[in-house]
C-alpha cells in the first residue's frame, strides 16, 4: 500500500511544488519508488523542473507526472511506495478527495496574517468535512526572522493545528537551485540545505510515527 | 492567586479565525471550464448559422485586390467564387503537368 502525502493551498507561490520536489528527491535518494503528481495542468511547474533535472543529468531521478484531475492521479497511487501530490493553486472538491485518501496533508504558508488566516480557513473546512486533525499540518515558508517563525507557529497552533518543525527562510539560494533542476535540499549552501532537510525530515517523521 | 496570563506569548498577528469561518472552497468544482465550453452567444446570426461556409481573412497587395475585384465584376461572380475558380484551375494545371 502506498503512502500518500499531499501539498495543498488556495494560494500560489506558498511552496507546494518546492516541498513536493524536496520530499520526492529525499525519498528517491533513499531508494523509495516514488512519483510526484503535478495537478496544475495550467502551469506544470514540477513537470518543467523534472525536465530540467533530466536535461542536467541530476541524480537521483525524481519522476513527475502531470494529471488533469485528482481522481486520475489517485488511481495510480498504489503503484508507488510514496505518492506525492503537488496540488494546484486553488482548493476545490478535489482537495477533499485528496485529503480523504492522503496519509498527510501539508499546507505551506507564509508568515503574514494575509497568508495565515486564509490557510487556517482551508484546514477548518477540511475538519468540518471529517478529516482528522492529526493528518493536517502546516509548513512555514518565506520566513524572514526566527521571531516571525515563532509568531506564525504560535498563531497556527492556537488555531488548533500541527506545525512542522523547522521552516524555510526567504533566500535566493533556494530559487537558484530550483531554477536549474535541483531541490531545496541540494543548494550550494550547506546552511540552506540543512534547514530544508529539517523540514522534510519532519514530514517523514510525522507520517512514519503517525 | 497568581496571574500567569502575563506569561502568555503575545503576537502581533491577532487571533486565528474560528472554525465557523471555514473556507467554502471545498464545494467548488475541481476544473474551471473555459467560458467557451458553457457560454454560447445566441443571436440572429448564430441561429441561422449552417457552417456551410466560414470566414477567411487575407491580407493581399493592392494590385491583387484590384485584379480579383476586376475579374469578379467582369464575370458577375463573388470574390470567393473567383478564388474558388482560380484554385480549381490551379489544381488542374498541377495535375496536368
Amino acid at each position: 500500500m502506498s503512502t500518500i502525502i499531499a501539498f495543498i493551498s488556495q494560494k500560489g507561490g506558498v511552496g507546494k511544488s518546492t516541498l513536493a520536489r524536496a520530499l520526492g528527491r529525499e525519498a528517491a535518494s533513499s531508494g523509495l519508488e516514488i512519483k510526484i503528481a503535478d495537478l496544475d495542468t495550467q502551469q506544470g511547474t514540477s513537470v518543467d523542473w523534472y525536465r530540467m533535472r533530466l536535461d542536467a543529468n541530476i541524480e537521483p531521478v525524481v519522476p513527475v507526472e502531470l494529471f488533469r484531475t485528482a481522481e486520475q492521479a489517485l488511481k495510480t497511487a498504489n503503484h508507488y511506495e510514496l505518492f506525492i501530490i503537488d496540488g494546484p493553486a486553488r482548493t476545490s472538491k478535489a482537495t477533499l478527495e485528496i485529503a480523504r485518501l492522503s496519509d498527510l496533508v501539508v499546507q505551506p504558508t507564509g508568515p503574514a496574517v494575509d497568508d495565515l488566516r486564509p490557510a487556517v480557513r482551508e484546514f477548518h473546512a477540511l475538519i468540518n468535512e471529517g478529516i482528522s486533525r492529526e493528518r493536517l499540518v502546516f509548513a512555514l515558508n518565506h520566513i524572514g526572522t526566527e521571531t516571525e517563525a515563532l509568531e506564525a507557529s504560535a498563531y497556527l497552533e492556537e488555531a488548533g493545528y500541527l506545525v512542522l518543525t523547522g521552516y524555510l527562510p526567504e533566500r535566493p539560494g533556494y530559487r537558484l537551485a530550483q531554477n536549474t533542476g535541483y531541490a531545496i535540499t541540494e543548494t550550494r549552501f550547506t546552511g540552506l540545505n540543512e534547514k530544508a532537510d529539517i523540514l522534510i525530515q519532519a514530514i517523514i517523521d510525522l507520517v512514519a510515527n503517525g | 492567586m497568581a496571574d500567569a496570563a502575563k506569561l502568555k506569548r503575545k503576537t502581533n498577528l491577532g487571533a486565528p479565525p474560528p472554525v465557523n469561518e471555514a473556507s467554502r472552497n471545498l464545494h467548488e468544482p475541481e476544473l474551471i471550464l473555459p467560458p467557451s465550453s458553457y457560454l454560447r452567444t445566441v443571436d440572429g446570426r448564430s441561429r441561422r448559422r449552417t457552417n456551410r461556409t466560414l470566414q477567411l481573412n487575407l491580407r493581399v497587395t493592392p494590385q491583387c485586390d484590384a485584379l480579383i475585384r476586376e475579374i469578379a465584376d467582369q464575370e458577375s461572380l463573388l470574390l470567393a467564387e473567383v478564388l474558388e475558380r482560380a484554385l480549381t484551375m490551379y489544381k488542374n494545371k498541377l495535375s496536368v503537368s
